[in-house]
Order: structure tokens, then sequence, then C-alpha cells
């Protein structure tokens, strides 16, 4: 039923909106030694530099207003964080059409394809 | 400048010489009164034209010159004899209505400057009654054509207000458009991010259970049917979010340019005798097809009001198969040459005096935004020949 113990990864979610979050870790807890949440980027900073160190990211691209977008914040920390194996950026803004920049594996629309992203992550 | 002061000099000197002798064969009193007042309006003239006849000084001289002429020329018709009286008379005529009358509009001191000196000197030295005759019909007809001069001008700076102003609101219009259609895709790309998140929450939940719930049987079913039904769902959004954002970009519509023409032939009512022909392979324009319409019911009104009893509609396709030429032709008198140059600009000054002057203007504005091009022209045998050239594309089912 779960692969947690095939993958000891720990994953970070960055997504602001809670239903859309708390999905994705209950989803994502089967897959995944750790799963942690953070609704703005400075929380996902935070846990990005306590312990247990994230070594994977999957971050909303709309944060809201005030904070930097998916596809800016994502190749900053893949710089910042050595830790962190993949990056993937979900959005439902209309992205599609640009290419990942440096430091994104993917970009994934939603409503997200869950097993897509979970291959992507752990590939 | 050294030319003209030169010219000056020799023809001041030329007059000096000479106007003895005129004045003896035309039996001209006192001919040096007139030919000082005629010099001193001549000077007037000068520094008129060295200000260019704006400020208070240029202003001052034109009206002097003016003045002076007039007193020049009916002195020289009071003093001199037949038949050379008369022909000074003629001679105020012709300068009356040649300059001051077509140069400016009627005002009070324009009045005095044009009819004071012919009309007081007349009356007070005039003793050849033809002369006094021609010497006032010279003024009254003067008076009439500055009135109109002005009336010109009036219609003239109006016209321009009209044109400033439909510029502006083309340019707000313009403006408007943009602002909304970007309004409306504000709305949809906030409307489309809620739903997508919704949507992302939902599914990520019902594949948390179905990988999870350790559901089986008709549970692990239904289960899967409800998400492939979500998918469908999702595609049937996705369709409905096109369709919106075409509504919010009447523009980009694209059409069949062919049926828009077809059916234009067939449900417009006019007296003239209209046939489309058509050569050339299905073609898409993106636009309003209603601008199409418009120009063609714009055309076809002008063919009626100019005579013609026979118009076609031609479409031909064009070598690089990326436009067509859209031909409307009839057979009319055609244009008046002068008309040409400004047959598609608003209020144009060689107008048909029934139009409103915007007919031609808006079906170039029309063309625009469709992103062709029209011109006219006059048809070698007769009538008037519009050729519109219009974007866009080869219909799918004709393409190679």
């Amino acid at each position: 039923m779960s692969d947690v113990s095939s993958s000891p990864y720990v994953l970070l979610i960055v997504e602001d909106r809670p239903d859309v979050g708390a999905a994705f870790v209950r989803y994502f807890k089967r897959h995944f030694q750790t799963v942690l949440l953070a609704s703005t980027p400075d929380q996902a900073e935070r846990l990005l530099a306590s312990s247990p160190s994230p070594t994977h990211v999957i971050c909303d691209y709309w944060l809201g207003d005030a904070h930097p977008v998916g596809s800016v914040l994502l190749p900053l920390w893949r710089k910042r964080f050595a830790s962190l194996k993949r990056g993937v950026l979900v959005s439902g803004s209309e992205i599609e059409e640009i290419e990942c920049p440096p430091g994104v594996d993917a970009i994934f629309g939603k409503p997200a394809d869950m097993p897509a992203i979970r291959a992507c992550l752990l590939a | 400048m050294i030319v003209l002061g030169s010219g000056s000099v020799i023809a001041a000197i030329l007059a000096c010489g000479y106007i003895p002798a005129l004045a003896a064969i035309s039996h001209l009193r006192m001919a040096w009164v007139p030919a000082l007042v005629g010099g001193l309006g001549a000077a007037c003239s000068y520094t008129a034209f060295r200000n260019k006849a704006t400020g208070r000084v240029g202003t001052l001289c034109m009206w002097m010159d003016t003045l002076l002429y007039t007193t020049t020329f009916s002195l020289a018709a009071v003093l001199s004899s037949e038949p050379f009286s008369l022909g000074f008379a003629i001679a105020l005529t012709l300068f009356l209505l040649y300059f001051p009358a077509r140069t400016y509009a009627l005002t009070v001191p324009l009045t005095i400057a044009m009819c004071g000196p012919p009309v007081t000197i007349t009356l007070l030295l005039g003793r050849d009654a033809l002369v006094s005759v021609v010497v006032w019909a010279a003024c009254t007809v003067a008076l009439t054509t500055a009135h109109r001069t002005g009336q010109k001008r009036a219609h003239e700076a109006e016209r321009q207000q009209l044109i400033h102003a439909l510029g502006a609101a083309e340019r707000v219009a313009d403006q408007s458009m943009e602002a909304a259609l970007a309004a409306s895709l504000v709305d949809i790309g906030h409307f489309l991010h809620e739903l997508r998140n919704a949507r992302a929450a939902q599914q990520a939940n019902l594949q948390f259970v179905l990988e999870e719930g350790g559901l089986e049987g008709e549970l692990r079913k239904a289960l899967e049917e409800a998400i492939d039904a979500q998918a469908e769902e999702n595609k049937l959004v996705a369709a409905a979010i096109e369709r919106l954002r075409r509504k919010g970009r009447p523009r980009s519509t694209d059409f069949a340019l062919q049926d828009v023409l077809r059916e234009f032939v067939r449900t417009h009512r006019t007296p003239l005798s209209v046939t489309l022909g058509i050569d050339a392979p299905a073609f898409v324009v993106q636009g309003d097809p209603e601008h199409i319409k418009a120009v063609l019911a714009n055309l076809v009104r002008n063919a009626e009001k100019a005579g013609a009893a026979n118009l076609k509609i031609l479409l031909r396709a064009n070598a690089d198969s990326k436009s067509v030429s859209l031909v409307v032709q009839d057979d009319g008198p055609g244009f008046d040459s002068r008309h040409l140059p400004d047959l598609f600009k608003p209020f144009p000054e060689l107008g048909r005096p029934d139009g409103t002057g915007l007919g031609l203007y808006l079906c170039r504005r029309y063309v625009d935004l469709l992103g062709g091009t029209i011109e006219a022209v006059n048809r070698p045998e007769r009538g008037a020949m519009f050729r519109i050239v219009l974007p866009g594309q080869l219909a799918k089912d004709t393409c190679a």
C-alpha cells in the first residue's frame, strides 16, 4: 500500500491554498518518509534550512500578490539548498506555454495528475 | 531678399519713368496721387510679407495695403477718362475679387478697406455713372465673396475640430476596448485559477482514496468511474473556458469570407443589380464579419447615390495565398480625380454634399481592423473600383 521505505525522502509542498496543500500532503505522505507543508515562501525557507532537510519540493506557481512566483523561487532554492534533488512546479495559472527554467524539473497544470507528479519526483 | 529689394527699386524707377507717359495716354489727372498711394500700398505689402502677415504690425499692414490699393484704383478710375476709367474700375473689381475677398473673412475693418475708398471716392469725385456702377457692383460682389470665404473658413475650422475629435474618440475607443479586453482576461484568469485549485484538491483526494483506500470490487470501480468522470468534466470545463476566451476577443474570430459575401449578396437590399464572382479557394479571415458587411453596404450605397446600375463583388486569390483581393466595382460615373487623395479621410473637403463625410472613412477603419488595406481607382472603361486586400489563410480543407 505504501512505498515509504523505498523512498526515504523528505518532500516539501509549498502551497498557499490550505485545501490543496492538505490533499497533496495526504496523497504524498504514503510515498515520502516525511512530507512538510509551507503556505508562504518564508515558511518554506525556514523548513528548507531546518532538519530534516527536504530532498524534493512541489511548489505552487502563484503564491499570492506579495510573493515571488514559483518559477523564480524554485531555481533560487535549488541553488541555496544542496539537499534538494528535484523540484516541480504546479500551477493553476496560464503558464503551460513557458519552458522549464533551470532548477525546475517539470511543470504540471492543475488539476494535477498525481501519479505523474509522483513519478517525476521519484524518477 | 536682395533680388526682391533690387526688383522693387527697378520697378519703382520704371514706374516713375512711365507714370507721366501713362498718365498722358489715359488722360489721368493728378497721376502722382494714385501712384503715391499705390507705392505706399506696396510698402505695406512688403512689411506684411516681412512680418509673415502675423502680429500687430503684419495684420495692420495687410489691412492697410488693401485700403491703399482700393484707393489707388478708385482714384485712377475717377481721375481718368473713358475708356481708361472703366478699365481702372474693372481692375479694381478684379483686385477685390481675386485678392482680399477670396483671402479674408468678412469683418468690419475688411469692409472698410475694400469698400470704403471706392464708395467714398466715387461719391465725392465720380463723374461717370457707368464707372460708379461698376465700382459699387464690385464692392457688393466682394462683400458677398468675403462672407462666403468666412463661411468656408468656419466650416474648415469645424471640419478640423471634428477630425481632431474623431481622432480622440478613436483613441478613447481603442483604449477602452483594450482595457475591457484586459479586464475580461484578468477576470477569466482569476476564475481559472480558483477553479483549477478547487479541482486540484478534489482530484488529489480522489487519487489518494483510490491508491490508499484498499477499495475493491464495486467500490473501487465506482471510484475509478468518478475519477474518469472528473477527467471528462475537466475537458468540458477547458472547452467552455476556450469559448469564453473567444467571446472576450471578438476580433480574433475566424470566419469564412466566401460565406459572408454570399450572405451579404443574398440579404442586402438594393436597387442595384449586384453580382458576386468568387475566383479564390475557401479563405478564412480573422476579425469581425460584420465589418466586411458594413464595408460592402457602404460601397453599395455609394454606388447607388452615384447613379450606378450594376455592381460586381469579385473575390480573387492572391499569389501569396496569405491574402485575397476583394474588388467592388460599379458602372457609375467614377470618381472626380480631385477627390481621390482624400477619399478615405473623415469629412473630405470635396465630399458629396448629401453625405455624412464618414462612410469611406469608416470603410477604411473597418478594413484596418481586419488587418487589410483599401484603395480606390477609376476603371478605364467607366465606373469606380475599390480593391480591398484582406489577410488570412486558406481554409483547412482546401490546404494541400
